[in-house]
């Protein structure tokens, strides 16, 4: 009997399709369950339909016991109302974003985690596969790290206070007069001590920074009050070096933290006179552009390259690698300006002309006639 | 002038005491906790105490209190040291009564100056 050649080639054709298909699933699956991250896989009822090894590790469960299970049962955030979920799932913004989140384990213990989501269409249906990364060892990591800089705060700056206070009772003469070289040991020795101090203040300050703990109010701070109490504070070292300040202030007041502000101010004051040959004349200024008011400060020192400019605002970053040595700064002055200014919503930068000088400036939001009374 | 000066750290208090005595002229007692403070304000009458905040025990808000509610010592203006220079801190400090507050670390060679130029404003 004939029968048509046809029907076994078709009949092959689909068998080696499936094992195709198969083998191309097999190593899908494969790569999926020795991912390193988490992957969870939902329906649009949000109904786990498939999660991996990693995944079912996090949540320290097996992958069974996770499958079929609510998506908003293992993220605790959600309590019992899953609209909230469901809500920011449709949110097209959500999809590809990262977000963080806490997690439940199996014991009932929470972890944080970050999540990665994006929907597809399967079947006729639409999924959302979400890609997980367990942050509890980074948590612990910033745990450690914040138990260090306390430590530091505690443990290095009370002996250094001690020292520097010896050092200033030693070199002021009270205990005795010493002799002229020894004075110079203690001078040099009282300096050093200074510096390290300002240092462990500056790494702490953008610590705090850093994790927004550092205190601001939003009130309005007069122009001109701001101009004289930093000036004020910069004043011995100023004389010092024969450097005149000159204050241009205007009527207005920026909305912003009257101390921090003074903090930033007395900064870029500081580095001016730093870098302002002696006998030089520094100016500071202020403009009023558009509701925010801007704050000048021009110096007459060697000014900065163009490919330099950018850069001092980086932590320890000094143009000249001698400039920590020579000048005394920590490498973090400009950092902390930039992070406060940024904090308070304003804007920090610098002009400059090489040879000629440097304009360093902030901008803040204008405090308006109300809350200037206020 | 005589100045009572309350601080758990010993070096703290050789420092400061030789830089209020030396620089300042002031007659200087000094305690190392908050109940030998209290102890000390009633029997020497101090006409000011420096006072450190954090102190292991009775702290130095505590130790305020406690000077404030003994009739013999509620009068001595007291003078805090405190490490937390934020403004907050400051006024929280300011409201438990204190006639001033002094960061630490302080400068030796203007401490005595500082606390009479506080003394002078109340």
């Amino acid at each position: 009997m004939l029968t048509s050649p046809s029907v076994p080639i078709a009949a092959a054709a689909t068998a080696l399709l499936e094992e195709r298909l198969r083998d191309s699933e097999n190593r899908a699956q494969a790569i999926i369950d020795h991912m390193l991250g988490g992957l969870i896989m939902a329906d649009e009822s949000y109904v786990i339909q498939s999660v991996n090894a990693a995944a079912a590790r996090m949540f320290g469960c097996e992958r069974e016991e996770l499958v079929g299970k609510d998506l908003w049962r293992i993220l605790p955030e959600f309590g019992d109302d899953a609209d909230e979920l469901q809500l920011s799932f449709i949110e097209p913004e959500v999809l590809g974003s990262v977000s963080e989140w806490w997690g439940q384990r199996k014991d009932g213990s929470l972890f944080p985690f970050e999540l990665s989501l994006c929907a597809f269409h399967y079947g006729g249906q639409r999924y959302v596969a979400g890609n997980l990364r367990d942050l509890s060892e980074l948590h612990e990591v910033e745990r450690v790290k914040l138990e260090l800089i306390s430590t530091v705060n505690h443990e290095l700056r009370t002996p250094l206070t001690s020292i520097r206070g010896s050092l200033t009772l030693l070199a002021s003469g009270v205990l005795g007069e010493i002799p002229p070289e020894a004075g110079e040991m203690v001078a040099l020795a009282e300096r050093n001590c200074v510096r390290l101090l300002a240092l462990i203040n500056d790494i702490l300050d953008l610590e705090r920074l850093d994790r927004r703990q550092m205190e601001m109010s939003r009130a309005p701070v007069p122009v001109a009050t701001l101009m004289e109490r930093s000036r004020d504070v910069v004043r011995g070292m100023a004389e010092a070096q024969d450097i005149t300040i000159g204050l241009h202030p205007i009527a207005g007041a920026l909305l912003g933290d009257f101390d921090r502000l003074v903090q930033v101010l007395v900064n870029l004051l500081s580095n001016a006179i730093k870098f302002s040959p002696a006998g030089s004349a520094i100016a500071v200024s202020a403009l009023e552009v558009q509701g925010t008011i801007e704050v000048r400060v021009r110096d007459r020192g060697r000014g900065i390259a163009a490919a330099y400019r950018d850069l001092v605002f980086e932590r320890f970053k000094q143009v000249e690698v001698s400039d920590a040595r020579e000048k005394g700064g920590t490498g973090l002055g400009l950092a902390i300006c930039q992070s406060i200014v940024k904090q308070l919503g304003g804007q920090i930068g610098v002009e400059s002309e090489e040879g000629v000088g440097s304009v360093f400036w902030f901008r803040l939001p204008a405090a308006t006639a109300g809350e200037e009374k206020a | 002038m005589k100045v009572l000066l309350i601080d758990d750290e010993d070096d703290i208090r050789r420092i400061a005491r030789l830089s209020l005595s030396r620089l300042g002229a002031m007659e200087v007692v000094d305690a190392a906790s908050g109940p030998d403070g209290i102890e000390k304000a009633r029997r020497e009458r101090p006409d000011a105490i420096l006072l450190d905040v954090m102190m292991p025990g009775v702290d130095g808000g505590a130790t305020l209190a406690r000077l404030r509610a003994d009739p013999a010592t509620a009068g001595i203006p007291v003078i805090f040291l405190t490490a937390k220079a934020m403004s907050s801190e400051l006024e929280r400090l300011r409201r438990l009564g204190a006639a001033g507050v002094l960061i630490k670390p302080f400068d030796p060679a203007t401490l005595a100056t500082e606390v009479r130029a506080l003394l002078e404003e109340i």
